[in-house]
């Protein structure tokens, strides 16, 4: 150790007051260092174990027709670690009464496969299958046939589906004309329960076996997932491998692959030439760095006072080690030896204390189990260890440098003389504190004026304080904002639409099932529908006067970029529902518009339009603005297509007439557009039968009708979401007697309510921690800042009680300072608070009174009274050792 | 042989209304192994004077040369190296290290330096000042007598051209003053260093052969006594 190290050691150890008082802030910005370093990092790397699980372990597929004679190739290619395959699906027919699940489609899988994709983590009983003729059996097969168990051995006749003749694929959807063409016979060896349930759309129930490569024929269509020696080849490799397989490229350039792009961004492996990747990362590279200059940049603030306390309490010292020789470059080192020295301990104990920290955070958040369906698992090590240690030396370094720069370019002569005066304290110009002494006399003055004299040492304490206090008034007043205006604008779902009901098996509805579900106990309304998107090109001369006027026509419309009607050859594309209301709901919607239904019950009959969209520069939450869109009259005629968007192009259009019955501005409650989008209502079966002449998707799309229904719950009760969830159950019970789990779904606003609390809750913890932590290190700093300032005017104290001040005018003044100097934060903090307030009263368009009653009054109230209480409390521990003062002694005594 | 050289120094603090001038044009010239003393009235500029010949304080015009260098022009680095081996501050209020003990302190210019100290020199510095038995005590364990001691003691380690002491006597009674003033002469006898030391003692003063008086940042007298040798 050299002398300077030496020296500055002991120093260290002879002041333990200030060196307790860095270490503390040390600790504290450590502390708050790993947390995030720890919660970033186990964010980093569950993200990645989520995405294996989720995904699997793959670098690329070969998403073109690939065949079994390719596999050799595929399997021999240098950079290819490992080849997942899965071979072509078998189809077998059930001995079923069920007509929805005729079969059984199963395809294997090789061994590759099942250990690195994510099918193996659904097994649910069983194994993974290792041997030909093994299945891992879809868990809705044991629900249909409860006399399965594992092991049985199941035969069936295997064959093709077959629809007038033409070979259907395995997965296809149901058609009742189909037929099945037996080929041979297979037996499979269950020997896993696997938690797959699909939609009856396609009739089948699923299994996935075993494949041994060399069993595929080379003719065999095969689906192929790799994974590349190094990943970072994956973009550079896999087309390589596509082109030595002979494959043939698109109309640009490119070859059938698929990549696990999101779980390669996420080692940063991005595909070649993506400008917009590559501006993801490096703004992500750019927003990790400001984030960490930030987060250096606010301890450097709240820390670098202490090291200048310190400094200033050896600044004699310091001069006369420059006197003696000392280079200004070796006074630096000493001041930054004392920061490192001073790390020593708060390091570990930091990074320890950050680990627990994030350990109880990720205990919380693991226990609000409805916030994920996976528990985040805490890492923390290495990754996280390192960048607090150098964040932590960074942070010190720079806290020090600021006054080791300062006392190093002073000279000598100028340190040791100001060595000698207690610190440095500003030469102020006499401030005339009139006010002061007006109201508080000279006491008062002489607390004022020792705060100006000593404002730039109580910066930091004060920033730190208000920093605090602006981060948790302002989180908290966003939060209340949130709550005020979800009290002041109600969610309309939560009127409306208490519970939906999806059907997704893309057959008609059972009839039966909406009876029933209809006057289910607790069940007060219920509407079912479908809704299904077609295109209406119109005219720029179709635009009503308002669009023109607000908009600038549909050319206004489509030049603003965000709304979704685009031009084509002079005309535009809106998108128009058509929405087909059961026969009842459409009937009590006509009699609340004051519409006769009966015409438009007819097969050909009109539709009623509604011809209204949102004023997107008037709307808000508070003022609902509409306009007309359309210029068309009742009687006109409206010409759809199926062909709603670019991708419908591949499956044909169609296009037809509807006549515009009755124009609106109602929609049934529990329906919204978003901008310069529409509807026309007709009764169901109306859209049912027009649907026979779509293509597949928009027929199945029709099938599945939605069902909104509204309960008895009474709202703004207690019991509301309770009663609820309770309807809700019993409408799934109802459900499942007539399709199987996986072909409906049934949501209700409890789900959502509990999700959204839970969110704010989460949100409130981690505000409060952050704050609290930023509280802490606040009041740390003031404690330390106050008691090593008050130590340092002792024969200040000294000279005012030998010039005949009593112990209580000391005592009276200490306590003003210690007031004047809480209010600071809080007077700081008024106009940005106000900012905030302002901003967030204003993105919620709620008035002030609005927000009062959702006000955080007791988190801000508890917090002023912590600061005012460290703060205040710090100066009568002060005053207390003041007052145990020797006055000839203290005037007498050197600093040093 | 000149060893130091001042010209035209001029000290001002503050600006405007508020300037005051510590120094003003002042000129002067030392030879080596002069013992020379400064004396003037409280606020004449003659601490000031010798902080600026001890590199620990820049003029704000002239130039100052010691053997030829012109300290006045040296960078930062520069000058804490010239304060190190070139010249030995003694002060009124010793200004050790509290919290080095004795060795240390003494040491302390060659340990910045990170040269291995000459152990026979040292030795010899200590058993001359009578220090040998308070190598490890810590300078709030001295008397002011041994601390001004051991501050000289600090000073001569380099064995610098110049020794610049600042009313050394100041915080000493009768007995330690004299004793002080002798180890300083010795020094300047025995080594053959130039030796400046300020006073406002009379006695002390005439103990030099050379006395210059300043008074109002101005040289009033440089004269010759018939100072003890």
């Amino acid at each position: 150790m050299n002398i300077l190290q030496e020296y500055t050691l002991d120093f260290v150890k002879r002041n333990r007051r200030s060196s307790i008082a860095i270490m503390v802030a040390l600790l504290l910005t450590v502390t708050m260092l790993s947390g995030l370093s720890g919660f970033f990092w186990t964010m980093y790397t569950d993200n990645i174990r989520l995405e294996l699980l989720e995904n699997g372990n793959w670098h690329g597929e070969l998403f073109d027709d690939t065949y079994g004679q390719d596999l050799e190739q595929i399997e021999n290619y240098a950079s290819v670690e490992a080849v997942m395959v899965k071979g072509p699906w078998q189809v077998s027919r059930l001995e079923s009464d069920n007509p929805r699940r005729q079969y059984l489609i199963m395809r294997g899988a090789n061994r590759e496969y099942w250990e690195s994709m994510p099918e193996k983590n659904l097994i649910i009983e069983g194994r993974v299958p290792s041997a030909e003729g093994e299945i891992a059996l879809s868990k809705q097969y044991f629900d249909a046939y409860p006399e399965t168990k594992l092991g049985d051995v199941l035969t069936f006749p295997t064959g093709e589906r077959l629809l007038n003749g033409d070979v259907r694929d395995p997965s296809d959807a149901f058609s009742e004309n189909e037929t099945f063409r037996q080929t041979g016979t297979v037996s499979y060896t269950v020997v896993a329960k696997w938690d797959i349930a699909t939609s009856s759309m396609v009739p089948a129930y699923t299994a996935l076996g075993y494949l041994e490569n060399s069993a595929v024929q080379p003719d065999e269509m095969i689906t192929v997932y790799l994974r590349f020696h190094n990943m970072r080849d994956t973009y550079r490799e896999l087309p390589a491998l596509a082109a030595s397989l002979g494959w043939e490229t698109d109309e640009y350039g490119r070859y059938s692959l698929k990549y696990n792009s999101p779980y390669l961004a996420r080692f940063l492996i991005l595909p070649p030439n993506s400008k917009m990747d590559i501006k993801g990362v490096s703004g992500t590279a750019a927003f990790v760095l400001v984030f960490a200059a930030m987060v250096i940049g606010l301890f450097v603030l709240i820390i670098h006072n202490a090291f200048a306390l310190s400094v200033n309490m050896r600044l004699s010292q310091l001069g006369i080690l420059a006197s003696i020789g000392a280079s200004p470059k070796q006074i630096r080192k000493s001041v930054v030896y004392e920061g490192f020295f001073l790390l020593l301990i708060p390091l570990p104990l930091g990074i320890l204390c950050g680990w627990a920290f994030d350990k109880l955070i990720f205990q919380l958040i693991n226990n609000m189990s409805s916030l994920r369906a996976e528990e985040v698992i805490f890492t923390f090590g290495l990754p996280a260890i390192l960048p607090t240690a150098l964040l932590a030396f960074v942070t010190v370094w720079f806290s020090a440098l600021i006054p080791a720069k300062r006392v190093s370019k002073m000279s000598p002569v100028e340190a040791i003389r100001q060595g000698g005066d207690g610190g440095k304290i500003k030469r102020i110009r006499e401030k005339k504190h009139s006010l002061m002494q007006k109201f508080f006399g000279i006491t008062g003055e002489l607390a004022s004026n020792a705060l100006t004299a000593r404002k730039k040492s109580y910066r930091a304490a004060t920033i730190s304080f208000t920093m605090a206090f602006l981060t948790l008034t302002s989180f908290q007043v966003i939060l209340s904002c949130q709550l005020a205006s979800e009290a002041v604008f109600p969610n309309q779902k939560e009127e409306y639409q208490q519970i939906t009901f999806y059907l997704l098996d893309g057959q008609p509805a059972n009839e039966a099932l909406l009876q029933r579900m209809r006057r289910a106990e607790g069940v007060q309304s219920a509407v079912f529908f479908s809704e299904t998107p077609h295109a209406l090109w119109v005219s720029a001369e179709m635009a009503s006067d308002s669009v023109e006027q607000v908009m600038g026509g549909f050319q206004g419309i489509v030049d603003a970029g965000k709304y979704s009607p685009i031009e084509q050859n002079g005309l535009y594309r809106l998108t128009v529902y058509t929405t087909g209301l059961d026969g009842k709901s459409f009937d009590e919607y006509c009699k609340s518009i004051g519409e006769e239904p009966a015409p438009y019950h007819e097969e050909n009959g009109p539709v009623i339009f509604y011809n209204r969209t949102i004023d997107p520069i008037k709307y808000s939450k508070r003022n609902q603005a509409y306009m007309e869109l359309l210029k068309v009259r009742e009687g006109d005629t409206l010409h759809l297509s199926t062909k709603a968007y670019e991708s419908d192009s591949d499956d044909g259009a169609y296009e037809f007439d509807l006549t515009i019955g009755r124009i609106t501005d109602v929609l049934p409650r529990f329906q919204s557009f978003s901008s310069f989008t529409t509807c026309v209502l007709m009764p169901y079966d109306r859209l049912q039968k027009l649907s026979e002449h779509f293509y597949e998707r928009r027929k199945l799309n029709v099938n599945n009708i939605k069902g909104i229904f509204v309960t008895d719950a009474q709202r703004d009760t207690d019991g509301f979401y309770d009663r609820v969830l309770e309807v809700s159950s019993s409408l799934t019970g109802i459900a499942n007697e007539y399709y199987g789990s996986s072909d409906f779904e049934i949501i209700n606003v409890k789900e959502r309510h509990d999700s959204r609390e839970n969110g704010y809750v989460l949100m409130k913890l981690i505000v409060n921690c952050i704050s609290g932590l930023l509280m802490v290190i606040g009041m740390a700093n003031v404690w330390s800042t106050i008691m090593n300032n008050l130590a340092q005017r002792r024969r200040e104290f000294a000279m005012l009680r030998s010039m005949g001040m009593p112990p209580k005018g000391i005592r009276k003044m200490l306590l003003m300072e210690g007031v004047f100097f809480a209010f600071t934060p809080l007077l700081l903090s008024v106009v940005p608070f106000a900012g905030v307030l302002a901003a967030f009263l204003y993105l919620n368009e709620i008035t002030l009174w609005e927000f009062l009653p959702f006000a955080p009054f007791g988190v801000t109230a508890l917090f002023i009274a912590l600061l005012f209480a460290s703060t205040v409390g710090a100066y009568v521990v002060g005053e207390r050792n003041i007052r145990k003062l020797d006055i000839v002694s203290a005037l007498k005594e050197d600093r040093i | 042989m000149e060893l130091l050289r001042c010209e035209n120094i001029t000290k001002t603090y503050g600006s405007g209304a508020a300037q005051v001038t510590a120094l003003s044009h002042l000129n002067l010239s030392i030879h080596k192994g002069e013992f020379v003393a400064i004396v003037g009235t409280s606020g004449s500029g003659k601490s000031t004077l010798l902080h600026m010949l001890g590199g620990v304080d820049r003029p704000t015009e002239g130039h100052i040369y010691i053997e030829d260098t012109d300290i006045s022009a040296l960078s930062e680095e520069e000058l804490a190296v010239f304060r190190r081996r070139k010249v030995g501050l003694i002060y009124q209020f010793y200004n050790l290290i509290p919290t080095l003990n004795v060795r240390k302190n003494i040491l302390l210019p060659m340990l910045l330096d990170n040269r291995r100290p000459d152990e026979a020199r040292f030795r010899e510095i200590v058993e001359t000042l009578g220090l040998a038995d308070r190598l490890t005590h810590l300078p709030g364990e001295l008397s002011g007598g041994q601390q001004q001691r051991v501050a000289i003691a600090r000073s001569l380690i380099y064995r610098p051209a110049l020794l610049l002491a600042d009313e050394p006597t100041g915080n000493l009674d009768r007995k330690n003053s004299e004793e002080t003033v002798a180890l300083l002469k010795l020094s300047n006898q025995k080594y053959g260093q130039t030796v400046l030391l300020i006073t406002h003692d009379e006695n002390i003063a005439l103990e030099a052969p050379r006395i210059i008086t300043i008074e109002d940042g101005k040289i009033l007298r440089d004269e010759v006594s018939g100072g003890a040798k």
